[in-house]
């Protein structure tokens, strides 16, 4: 047994050093600077180390909306991300949309129809139609939508269709599918 | 301020206890506040299961507002100037009103409640409450296991496409029977609810176990959930008003958690009508539940290939 490989067993039985790295959001306005493990999604980040938690952890894999976001100005499953990508990102919770004195609009359509029984999908169901109005306006198609040269319409089925990643385990869908297209005309 | 025995799951019955303690107490629904569901405060509760939440800690929640209501009574018709007119003597409005004509007084809750505070009445009440006639014996399958029955009624209509097995739910209409209802926006939120999942439960929502007995539909990727998509099209829910439970239950009220839940077996049924309609509706379709598009699409096969 020789000096080098006896150094290379102690490597291997050292505690492995978990690799971090500072990154820099901007969470509903707030700079905030953190230094976290790699591994750390974006969710974890907002839950854990910002106390932010109005976004919820349905699933952890991409599949129920309930952690749906908004970076950039486009919604994402925040548990499907990890924080360190997104250096420099601006990010909108539930959080930053409104507060209980002051609804945003959805927040006000979703009391105003009843459109949530349990609310853990809400904050998510918030979050996706919000920037569901905001694509129909951008004119970005749907797997539904019939002609891609015309402005899209806010009708029922592209609703529907946009929504289907935020799962509500209430079926609390009737209801929803109606305050969206109230604040849609609302703005209108 | 009531606290209660039930667990608040979304389903609303917060609002429902201080809807009965408003309603004993004659006061706006604002003045009425709940704290949490603990055992600390109620020891013992019964399981907030079985739909039974608002009928049992409602009328335990009734229960104590009204022993309240009687000693706040007794306080004031002994203790305002001018004696108070027990009989008839009410709460309304956030008031408490005695007598009538020219001979009404009125007093303000927050005077009342101060006022026997300060005359050491007992400001604080506890309210208990066991379904009446309900017995059963296990060893002879006899008894009344149920105090009342709910009924509902649903239909559905279903076009499906016979080669992939795909369908849609096209239209479906829901009468329910809540009793008096104790909050209709509720009671629909919940009837709704209770039909989507039913629904998913005969259509889409498949637990497979592979050759080790491990569960492979573990997460919404694989154990599919009803969505957006499938929420009928046309979507009616409406509750039977007019009769009132023929029971003694709160305010005549019904349960509704769980009764709505059946009524998704009608899009399964509509699902065989549609298969039999293969076969000139001659066969009764064989198919499973949850009937997946895959099993609608080998149930479609089977009825095609008898009839060749
Ligand atoms: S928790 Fe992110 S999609 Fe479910
Ligand atoms: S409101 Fe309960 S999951 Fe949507």
């Amino acid at each position: 047994m020789n000096a080098s490989n006896s150094a290379e067993q102690r490597r291997d039985q050292a505690p492995q050093e978990v690799p971090r790295s500072t990154v820099t959001l901007v969470v509903n306005g707030t700079q905030h600077t953190l230094t976290l493990d790699n591994r750390t999604t974006l969710l974890d980040t907002l839950r854990e180390h910002l106390a932010l938690t109005g976004s919820k952890k349905g699933c952890e894999h991409g599949q129920c909306g309930a952690c749906t976001v908004s970076v950039n100005g486009e919604r994402i499953n925040a548990c499907l991300t990890l924080a360190v990508m997104h250096e420099g990102d601006e990010i909108t919770t539930i959080e930053g949309l409104g507060t209980v004195d002051h609804l945003d609009p959805m927040q006000q359509a979703f009391v105003d129809n009843d459109a949530f029984q349990c609310g853990y999908c809400t904050t998510g169901q918030i979050c996706s139609a919000n920037a569901v109005l905001q694509e129909i306006a951008a004119n970005i198609p749907s797997h539904v939508t019939a002609d891609l040269t015309a402005p899209i319409e806010i009708t029922d089925a592209e609703i529907r269709e946009r929504m289907s990643g935020n799962l509500c385990r209430c079926g609390a869908y009737a209801n929803i599918l109606k305050a969206i297209p109230q604040v849609a005309k609302e703005r209108a | 301020m009531i606290n209660h025995g039930g667990t608040e799951m979304g389903q609303g019955l917060h609002t429902k206890i201080c809807q009965v303690v408003a309603r004993e107490l004659g006061l706006d629904l604002d003045s009425v506040r709940i704290s949490a569901t603990r055992t600390d405060k109620v020891p013992n509760t019964s399981p907030t299961a079985a739909s039974s939440g608002a009928d049992l800690n409602g009328m335990a929640a009734r229960d104590a507002a009204s022993k309240l209501r009687e000693r706040l009574f007794e306080f004031a018709a002994g203790h305002f100037e001018g004696g108070l007119d027990r009989e008839g003597m009410r709460l309304e409005h956030g008031m408490l009103i005695a007598g009538i004509g020219e001979s009404e007084r009125r007093i303000p809750w927050g005077e009342l409640v101060q006022t026997a505070y300060l005359n050491r009445v007992s400001l604080s009440e506890k309210g208990f409450y066991a379904t009446p006639l309900i017995h059963y014996n296990r060893a002879k399958g006899q008894g009344r296991p149920f105090y009342y029955y709910a009924f509902g009624a649903a239909v559905a209509e279903v076009s499906l496409d016979t080669l992939s097995g795909e369908y849609l739910v096209d239209r479906v209409d829901v009468l329910h029977d809540v009793g008096n209802s104790l909050n209709p926006a509720i009671d629909i939120g919940q009837v709704e609810g209770g039909f989507i999942q039913g629904m998913g439960w005969l259509t889409s929502e498949e637990l497979k176990w592979n050759a080790k007995g491990v569960l492979v539909s573990d997460g919404p990727a694989t154990y599919k959930t009803p969505t957006y998509g499938d929420l009928p099209k046309v979507f009616n829910v409406d509750l039977l008003e007019g009769h009132p439970n023929s029971m003694a239950s709160l305010y005549r009220s019904k349960a509704v958690g769980e009764p709505p839940f059946m009524l998704g077996m009608c899009v399964w049924s509509a699902l065989r009508d549609a298969l039999a309609s293969l076969a000139d509706y001659r066969v009764s379709p064989h198919l499973d539940t949850p009937a997946t598009p895959e099993r609608v699409m080998l149930a479609a096969n089977a009825i095609r290939n008898k009839a060749l």
